[in-house]
């Protein structure tokens, strides 16, 4: 085909495109950092929480909790700050040692911790009722978490019982102390109870390079065994959270 | 290869948005479903983990009517980005017609763009596809993080790490807000039916 042919094509598609998606477009020219953020005291913070995710490092974990401690240093003064990132470390702590495994609502709370304490840090005048009613909320949330971690965790060994399983699952977070007294003496942070475990629920991840060797048939197989180890990881949560769900009937 | 019915004159290109876990494949396919689900009239099909990650892959289907008097049928994938899911990302990546890559703007993830781009490359090569020879565009992703001081790679940083040999058409943009996101997706059907057409010549 000469170039043409090809031009026509090109047009032709690209009027048939514009058919159907035209009219839609966002543009939008994207400015560097703006000058507001240069001194933006939650800035690495905030760069850290959004790099977070399931594919989870130390490096980025442990940037995390350097970033924490200088902030609780900067913040010494301001309590409810002060808690805010001692939340936000113990958090961290789960994820760091439990990585993919973590449960999945960790990371959410990772999210909205920092969210909140932005709210809380960046807000002028905003009440002290306020800051605490907020700090308050995240710490429910915690608490939340640290149930539904007990219980996947007495799920799992209740079905390692059964499958006389070698493996441990170890996710605890040790309990927070309440807001109310955490204002005068401190919310402490809790301890992970815990030991790395592998990426995939019970299973065994080869390498890349393994797997590039691997036949179709093989890899398909492979690709079905990651499938079912996945659905299987699931449906232990989904259990762990009707139980909690029905507990809390 | 594309599927051609030359009796029925359809052809189903096939197109799998690719990239490293959480750099926004999915929020592409999400956008241009949103936007355009009255216009195209199909359903979206996700699966997802308890996590919100892609299990398998998404997967959005439609029609953009005759090109030369064939009915196109546009199919739009995305793999697990995942590192751990390389075999089922090698399995979607089976028959695609064209790749977009989408690489995340974050400094944090330049290694993992890199790592992703190169693993594009090693399961092209196992169907006996040469990255540089496949339709691809690249999307550097994330750019709005910018305005809230979220530390990025420079586009021109990302075009050293990415594009300099493959010198793929490229995008900045923002899928979540989805900055364009049209025009890379549109680049990509025209790149491949041009490609297409080529072959069958």
């Amino acid at each position: 085909m000469n170039n043409q042919e090809d031009d026509t094509v090109t047009i032709e598609v690209e009027e048939q495109l514009e058919n159907v998606f035209g009219e839609s477009e966002e543009t939008r020219d994207f400015s560097e950092e703006s000058a507001e953020f240069a001194d933006y005291p939650l800035r690495n913070l905030k760069a850290i929480s959004l790099s977070i995710d399931w594919e989870i490092d130390d490096e980025i974990m442990t940037r995390l909790n350097d970033e924490v401690e200088e902030l609780k240093e900067k913040y010494k003064d301001d309590n409810v700050i002060v808690l805010f990132l001692r939340l936000l470390g113990s958090v961290g702590k789960y994820i760091k040692v439990n990585k993919a495994s973590s449960h999945p609502d960790a990371i959410k709370l990772l999210n909205t911790v920092f969210i909140n304490l932005e709210k809380v840090a960046m807000s002028e005048g905003m009440s002290e009722t306020d800051r605490e009613k907020i700090l308050l909320g995240e710490v429910k949330r915690f608490k939340k978490l640290k149930e539904d971690i007990a219980i996947r965790k007495t799920v799992g060994a209740k079905e390692k019982e059964i499958e006389v399983s070698e493996e441990v699952e170890p996710m605890i977070i040790e309990e927070p102390q309440e807001v109310g007294a955490a204002m005068q003496e401190e919310l402490m942070p809790p301890e992970i109870e815990a030991e790395e475990i592998g990426p995939l629920p019970g299973g065994i991840t080869p390498e890349i390079s393994d797997i590039a060797q691997m036949q179709p048939h093989e890899a398909f197989a492979y690709a079905l065994d990651e499938i079912r180890q996945v659905i299987k990881a699931e449906f232990k949560a989904l259990r762990a959270e009707i139980k909690l769900w029905r507990e809390g009937q | 290869m594309a599927f051609v019915n030359l009796k029925k004159k359809e052809v189903q290109v096939k197109v799998v948005y690719y990239g490293p876990g959480r750099g926004g494949k999915t929020t592409n396919l999400e956008f241009l479903f949103n936007r355009f689900k009255g216009r195209i009239k199909t359903e979206m099909v996700a699966i997802k983990t308890h996590g919100d990650r892609t299990l398998f892959f998404d997967f959005l289907p439609f029609d953009i009517g005759k090109i030369k008097g064939y009915d196109i049928r546009v199919q739009l994938y995305t793999v697990p980005g995942q590192v751990k899911y390389n075999a089922t990302r090698r399995l979607v990546l089976r028959g695609a017609d064209g790749i977009v890559f989408v690489a995340d703007s974050m400094k944090v993830r330049r290694e993992k763009n890199l790592l992703s781009l190169k693993n594009l490359q090693e399961n092209l090569a196992t169907y006996n596809k040469n990255i540089f020879k496949i339709p691809l565009v690249m999307q550097y992703n994330k750019r709005d993080l910018s305005e809230h001081g979220i530390p990025l790679l420079s586009p021109e940083l990302l075009k050293n790490d990415l594009n300099t040999q493959l010198k793929a058409p490229s995008f900045e943009a923002s899928a979540l807000i989805g900055t364009n996101v049209v025009p890379t997706m549109k680049k990509i059907i025209t790149m491949t039916l041009a490609s297409l057409q080529r072959e069958l010549k």
